[in-house]
């Protein structure tokens, strides 16, 4: 029983230190999470410029328009989760440490969700706030984004694992990423803007969408690497 | 007895052996079924006669299914069993299954403009068709465009296997919501809500189809193994 737990106890260390290793790395330099949030800031901008000032168009279109950023901003950090873990040969040692790549694939979603999406979720009270709509709305908009990017984490390491060994069509892994989308955006769109009655049926569908999505996301994540891997 | 399924030299030789076979038996079934359809079958009492489009659209949107069903259960042989037909199978069957989306769509829509007024809605049937014909796209440039061959067909293969969920999405999106198209009307194992003389026709046209299908998929096949042998005595 001792051995076991003795185990578990390496088995979490090394995971845990997988992922401080590459948060530690996204830290020395903040610079790429500053420009995902200005991104995000920048592209509402120019929805409300292509809209126009008024209030009552803003409060139908924003939320919409909010959730389709998010996807986007998830879309530009494709190419940058997992290749430079590849090219300088980060997965080759891991090989031999005898950790399988599902449990990396694990730590990746974990720390990709604290660096990409998470300052966009710290984000989008005050943004909701600018916009002024009502608070229900402001409470949904947070609890569905909540559950949604991590879905949207899984899918974009999905794509950027099956991107890993192409060097030449960089806008591929988009392109992936975007059909799979489509479910969580109707979902929590649909959440949202519906009745409250159809908010919590709406919401579980969300949330069995995202444990889906983390029972087989790393499954295929730790493939797409293995293929990588083999030349 | 049934391994020319799933290997690529003994496919080669059914398929040159059965190609004349199949060739001519599309041709008669092609020409029989649109005989029947057009001619012989009366026009619906409401649509008059723009029903005959039903017997192209139908059969192609099954085909469209199909043939991604097709790909997944070989996708599956591919990853779990390495078994490389599946790779040539899945190269080789996605334009095919991208050309009966598109039929589908196009009919699909000529015949939306006379009965419900509008080319096209963003209803739940047709989006999912037309994701499904993204995904057949998708495939094809994932099999194109990478550096190591090899690489691109297993990720395009895993991608197959993503996209099957879209399969029950698109059978069942007439039930789960409300949707303009209408539900199905033919699949009823008990009573068919349509009637027998455009029943008749129907299947007539959906088995030429499943013919013609066989023996497109026969051709490219073989194209795609010759380009391998081709690839390998370099």
């Amino acid at each position: 029983m001792s051995q076991i737990n003795k185990n578990l106890f390496i088995f979490f260390k090394s995971i845990l230190s997988i992922s401080f290793r590459d948060i530690k790395i996204q830290f020395r330099n903040m610079s790429y999470i500053y420009s995902i949030m200005i991104f995000f800031i920048m592209i509402i901008l120019i929805f409300i410029f292509a809209i126009g000032p008024d209030e009552e168009q803003l409060k139908v279109y924003l939320i919409p328009i909010l959730w389709s950023i998010l996807i986007l901003c998830s879309c530009i950090s494709i190419n940058n989760l997992l290749k430079d873990d590849y090219l300088d040969g980060n997965f080759g040692i891991y090989q031999f440490t005898g950790i399988s790549f599902e449990l990396i694939a694990i730590s990746k979603i974990f720390t990709s969700w604290i660096l990409y999406q998470l300052p966009i979720l710290i984000l989008m009270p005050f943004i909701a706030f600018i916009i002024e709509i009502n608070e229900t709305k402001i409470f949904h908009l947070i609890i569905t984004i909540a559950i949604g990017s991590p879905i949207l984490t899984v899918f974009t390491l999905i794509s950027s694992a099956m991107m890993l060994t192409n060097s030449k069509n960089l806008i591929l892994g988009s392109i992936i990423m975007i059909p799979l989308c489509i479910p969580v955006i109707i979902f929590s769109i649909g959440a949202i803007t519906n009745d409250q009655e159809l908010f919590t049926a709406q919401i579980n569908i969300l949330l069995s969408i995202f444990f889906a999505s983390l029972a087989i996301g790393p499954w295929v994540i730790s493939g797409c690497i293995k293929i990588a891997l083999k030349n | 007895m049934f391994s020319f399924l799933y290997n690529p030299g003994k496919f080669f030789i059914a398929a040159e052996k059965s190609h004349n076979y199949i060739k001519m038996t599309a041709i008669y079934l092609m020409i029989i079924g649109i005989l029947y359809a057009l001619v012989f079958s009366p026009d619906d009492y409401q649509q008059g006669f723009t029903v005959k489009i039903m017997f192209i659209h139908v059969p192609a949107a099954w085909l469209a299914m199909f043939t991604y069903a097709l790909m997944t259960i070989y996708g599956i042989l591919a990853l779990s069993f390495k078994i490389t037909f599946g790779y040539i199978f899945i190269k080789a069957v996605a334009p095919i299954g991208l050309i009966f989306t598109l039929m589908c769509l196009i009919t699909g829509s000529i015949w939306g403009k006379p009965m419900w007024g509008t080319w096209w809605v963003w209803d739940a049937r047709l989006t999912s068709v037309l994701i499904l014909g993204i995904f057949y796209i998708i495939i094809m440039i994932l099999n194109r465009s990478f550096d190591d061959i090899e690489n691109g067909e297993k990720i395009s293969t895993i991608f197959v296997l993503l996209g099957s969920i879209n399969l029950p999405i698109i059978k069942f999106s007439v039930d789960w919501w409300n949707t303009l198209h209408q539900p199905a009307s033919i699949s009823k194992l008990a009573s068919p809500s349509i009637e027998i003389s455009l029943l008749l026709p129907l299947i007539v046209m959906t088995i030429a189809f499943k013919v013609l299908f066989l023996f497109l998929i026969s051709l490219r096949v073989r194209a795609e193994i010759n380009i391998r042998k081709q690839i390998l005595k370099e």
